[in-house]
């Protein structure tokens, strides 16, 4: 009874908080809508990126509006981004203006979610309670709150972490044709992050939900959901999701770098982003340029990835590592895109499909993937080994077209060739492997100090396999010590070396 | 571009008597013939009324209500118009909008609004109920 008395009034109380003083309010009428966009007449004083909503009120939904963007500001009408259903809106619709900038919750418990752009549940659990927004577009934080990288990001990719390391903060784009496990190195990455500090976002933009859907399992298989957030505009929703997805997930990944966290970030692919903001650049008529893209579209991609920094310990130290990711169409990087996203970050990882058919997975082109920040960043142990390693794989692709005359050749230069295989052959990876850098440091050194010059091509890995697993249980001091200080000191060198002529007996 | 020839057709007409006007419009219409602008006549037209409200303090003025609106109603909306936006003039339309469940809106120069409707009170209600 006192249940039912106290409702009544509780509703009495909220229906009488309802302002029914009207202000004047600024409303602005829809004068034309189609794939997105809608042109809307009025909201003279609304600003740049505001949010706005239609007001679409029918009795069936439950939904009163549905939100948008300012992009275009003309002198009598504006250009509005559609966030939602956009062919629930019709023409002489009213459309308000929120007085807010375009921004997403954050919040600690956006980690292990699958969110869509706007920071909404769709993995079907309950709506991310939290009052702290932040804004879709940012400035990136200057020359004074910046420092230079100088922690690594271990991919547990040995290709990588030797010859292409990534350091804390560095923007690394992730480039090659449509099949050639751009995905897989950055969920590897992602995987090998388990224990080592840092929280990553995956941004899938474009992508279809199917392949969402099955990343997302295989996180959640290698452990690896307990500290990602994935951010996802599938196919099937509008070009306006995809365009600010990115932006979206750093928004999320700068809330963490404030608190002095360190976070992976992977945009999944920038390439469909582009498309996207060329889509909608199209039809807000704004003129096109060259492939159609529109005249802003470098600094699209400049100012999201300028968003990747590692900040000064006196601005809280966070960093934010990007792995963008750009499909070419038949290899070719000369095209507009490719080119522009190469320009901006701090080196690439080149794939090629050529190499992915021979059976070189990771299909990494050596040659034309660099790292331009990321050595500075490198453990001693691992700089140590790496260097005689790519010396060992410039030698031999000097040589590789000598290799098939054989026996004619001298002594040496056969010796190269087969140290040129091996290394190839130790640095093919299996998916969802990622190793430790430890255990990447030893098969190195093991390699390039020549203890596997006498090793059949086709029995290496298994050699690998068997070598980690005697080590782990017979000298675990050496690989502990690498682990530990990151150094091959002279003494761990020469029980390094003991316990390999120790395995060669076995 | 619509904007200078309404500005024109405003300067040509200022303040001018009836036969001045109608000799100077005429000029007008040949010039925009010249220009091929006359296709864009109904903007023009637009932006020329917006222009001669702006510099004669008329304000331009929609009401929306369910029911048609009695005389006397009106001119207590003007008069009450007038001496919030002290204006000279009110451009006054009333349309009858069912939608609105009861109330009234006003719009002031198709962009300011008024909203006194049912409609807009229930979607604050719920509003409020759902979140």
């Amino acid at each position: 009874m006192n249940n039912k008395n106290y409702i009544i009034e509780e509703l009495k109380k909220q229906i009488e908080e309802i302002d029914t003083q009207e202000e004047m309010q600024k409303v602005g009428e829809v004068i034309e809508v189609g794939d997105g966009i809608a042109r809307v007449s009025g909201l003279s004083n609304i600003m740049a990126s505001e949010m706005v909503r239609f007001i679409v009120d029918d009795d069936k939904s439950d939904k009163n509006y549905i939100y948008g963007v300012a992009l275009n500001l003309e002198e009598d009408e504006i250009g509005i981004m559609i966030l939602g259903d956009y062919e629930k809106i019709k023409e002489g619709d009213q459309v308000e203006a929120t007085g807010k900038i375009l921004s997403i919750p954050v919040s600690e418990k956006s980690i292990g979610r699958v969110l869509n752009p706007l920071g909404l549940p769709i993995d079907g659990k309950e709506k991310i309670k939290t009052d702290k927004y932040y804004p879709i577009e940012k400035i990136a934080p200057g020359v004074i709150e910046r420092k230079s990288v100088n922690q690594p990001v271990q991919t547990g990719i040995k290709a990588i972490d030797s010859m292409i390391p990534i350091g804390r903060g560095q923007r690394e784009l992730i480039i090659g044709d449509r099949q050639t496990g751009k995905t897989a190195i950055a969920i590897d990455t992602i995987i090998n992050q388990k224990g080592q500090n840092m929280i990553c976002i995956y941004v899938a933009i474009g992508q279809k939900e199917s392949k969402v859907a099955r990343i997302v399992n295989e996180l959640k298989k290698y452990g690896a959901m307990e500290y990602t957030t994935v951010i996802v505009a599938g196919a099937s929703e509008p070009a306006s999701f995809s365009f600010i997805a990115p932006y979206a997930g750093t928004a999320l990944a700068e809330y963490f770098m404030d608190q002095g966290k360190d976070v992976l970030i992977v945009y999944d692919d920038l390439s469909k982003h582009a498309w996207a903001y060329r889509q909608i650049s199209l039809i807000l008529r704004r003129p096109p340029g060259r492939e159609a893209y529109p005249g802003d579209i470098f600094y699209l991609h400049s100012r999201l990835l300028e968003r990747s920094v590692k900040l000064d310990d006196a601005f809280g130290g966070g960093s934010i590592t990007s792995l963008p990711i750009i499909e070419t169409q038949a290899g070719d990087v000369s095209a507009y895109i490719p080119t522009n996203v190469i320009s901006i970050t701090d080196g690439q990882i080149y794939l090629e499909s050529d190499l992915f058919y021979k059976g070189v997975r990771p299909a990494l082109n050596v040659g034309l993937s660099v790292s331009r920040v990321g050595s500075a960043a490198q453990v001693k142990a691992m700089k140590k080994v790496a260097g005689k390693l790519r010396l060992d794989l410039a030698q031999f692709r000097e040589l590789e077209a000598f290799a098939q005359f054989g026996s004619d050749l001298d002594e040496k230069t056969k010796k190269q060739i087969e140290r040129g295989k091996r290394t190839i052959e130790v640095l093919k990876q299996n998916q969802y492997a990622p190793l430790p850098i430890e255990n990447q440091v030893v098969i190195l050194y093991a390699l390039t100090n020549g203890y596997l010059d006498d090793v059949p091509i086709n029995k290496i890995s298994q050699w690998e396999e068997k070598f980690y697993k005697y080590l782990a249980t017979m000298h675990k001091d050496i690989l502990e010590n690498i682990k530990e200080t990151g150094e091959i000191s002279s003494v761990m060198e020469e029980s390094l070396q003991k316990a390999l002529k120790e395995f060669e007996l076995v | 571009m619509v904007k200078r020839y309404a500005q024109i057709l405003y300067d040509l007409t200022k303040n001018k008597s009836p036969e001045e006007i109608k000799k100077n419009l005429k000029k007008f219409v040949l010039f925009l013939q010249k220009n091929r602008k006359l296709n864009q006549i109904e903007e023009i037209i637009k932006k020329f009324k917006k222009i001669y409200n702006q510099k004669n303090n008329i304000i331009d003025v929609q009401i929306f209500s369910t029911e048609k609106l009695r005389e006397q109603e009106k001119n207590n909306i003007s008069n009450f118009l007038k001496e919030k936006y002290s204006a000279k003039e009110i451009d006054l339309i009333s349309k009858v909008k069912p939608e609105l469940k009861g109330g009234i809106k006003i719009k002031i120069n198709n962009e300011d609004v008024i909203d006194k409707s049912i409609a807009k009170q229930l979607r604050k209600l719920k509003d409020k109920i759902t979140n």
